[in-house]
């Protein structure tokens, strides 16, 4: 079967290119490498991030030196003459005598 | 019913196009770039540049975009070798490497700035009637989407299977068959109707 592309090639790389990929290459081969710190701070977005988080770090470290003040007083317990019998496993119905005097 | 037979020939055709698996005969020279050696860089160049820059071309329109993808590929094949390292089907890889490439160049590039007018193939004899031919598919090809133009060169002139084209482009194996057949047709169309 003839298609509309038989008797064609595809077209060929300049010749000059061969030279220039290559010294790029190798030129990108013998630079240094970059530490990931460098990679991370490259980022825009990551610089963002890291500032935000160090802002966040800062103002929690803020807070917790702040001083919290006194405690709130806690009023004493309501003391009155009452005296409640120790759990005996009787009913309120029949400690009633028992509780009788202190009502 | 006519829809059924037309998938029917589609699938058959997706079937028994034959596993055109290329025999990667890169293997030597890829261990050497994997392990690190320069000098194994040339080598790989002259094995790949052309299906690369031919792909890139085909995809991005432009011998200038095209040269920048080539090198890209092979900075990127430089600065990061073990990539390689591994690599079942390298003429594969380093084409979806160069795919990826070719679509963030195009992603970058200006839209006000036009694609030259190269062409995209060549006559494979000398003489001028052929190459009047070359000048009128290439302008054909320029008016096929980038997606289809890249599946045309990838299926028909690289002898990549649809299954690998798709890897490649990192579609479906049924879009990759669309992309060249409906590329195909209207090639066709244009070229029947200009004649």
């Amino acid at each position: 079967m003839s298609g509309p592309l038989d008797g064609f090639r595809p077209a060929s790389p300049p010749p000059e290119l061969r030279n220039r990929v290559l010294a790029a290459a190798r030129e990108a081969a013998e630079a240094p490498v970059p530490g990931l710190l460098e990679l991370l701070l490259a980022d825009r977005a990551l610089r963002i991030c890291f500032g935000a988080v160090g802002l966040l770090l800062i103002a929690q470290l803020l807070v917790d030196r702040a001083p919290h003040g006194a405690a709130p007083a806690i009023a004493p317990a309501a003391q009155d003459e009452a005296v409640i019998p120790s759990e005996t496993g009787f009913t309120a119905a029949e400690q009633i005598d028992e509780l009788e005097p202190a009502l | 019913m006519a829809d059924a037979r037309v998938l029917d020939v589609w699938i058959l055709a997706l079937a028994t196009e034959g596993e055109r698996v290329r025999a990667d005969d890169l293997g030597p020279i890829v261990e050497r770039v994997a392990c690190g050696e320069p000098d194994a860089l040339g080598p790989l160049y002259d094995a790949l540049a052309p299906e690369i820059f031919a792909a890139a071309l085909w995809r991005t329109g432009s011998r200038a975009d095209a040269a920048d993808v080539v090198q890209d590929v092979f900075v990127k094949i430089a600065t990061a070798p073990a990539l390689l390292k591994g690599v079942r089907h390298p003429r594969r890889y380093v084409l979806t490497i160069a795919h990826r490439a070719a679509i963030d160049r195009k992603r970058g590039a200006r839209p006000d700035v036009s694609i030259d007018q190269a062409l995209l193939l060549h006559a494979s004899g000398g003489d001028a009637g052929r190459a009047v031919d070359a000048a009128r598919a290439t302008a054909a090809l320029r008016e096929l989407p980038a997606a289809q133009r890249e599946a045309i060169y990838l299926h028909h002139f690289a002898g990549y299977s649809f299954r690998d084209v798709a890897r490649i482009t990192r579609v479906p194996t049924f879009t990759a068959a669309s992309r060249y057949r409906l590329g195909i047709a209207r090639l066709r169309a244009i070229l029947g109707g200009s004649r």
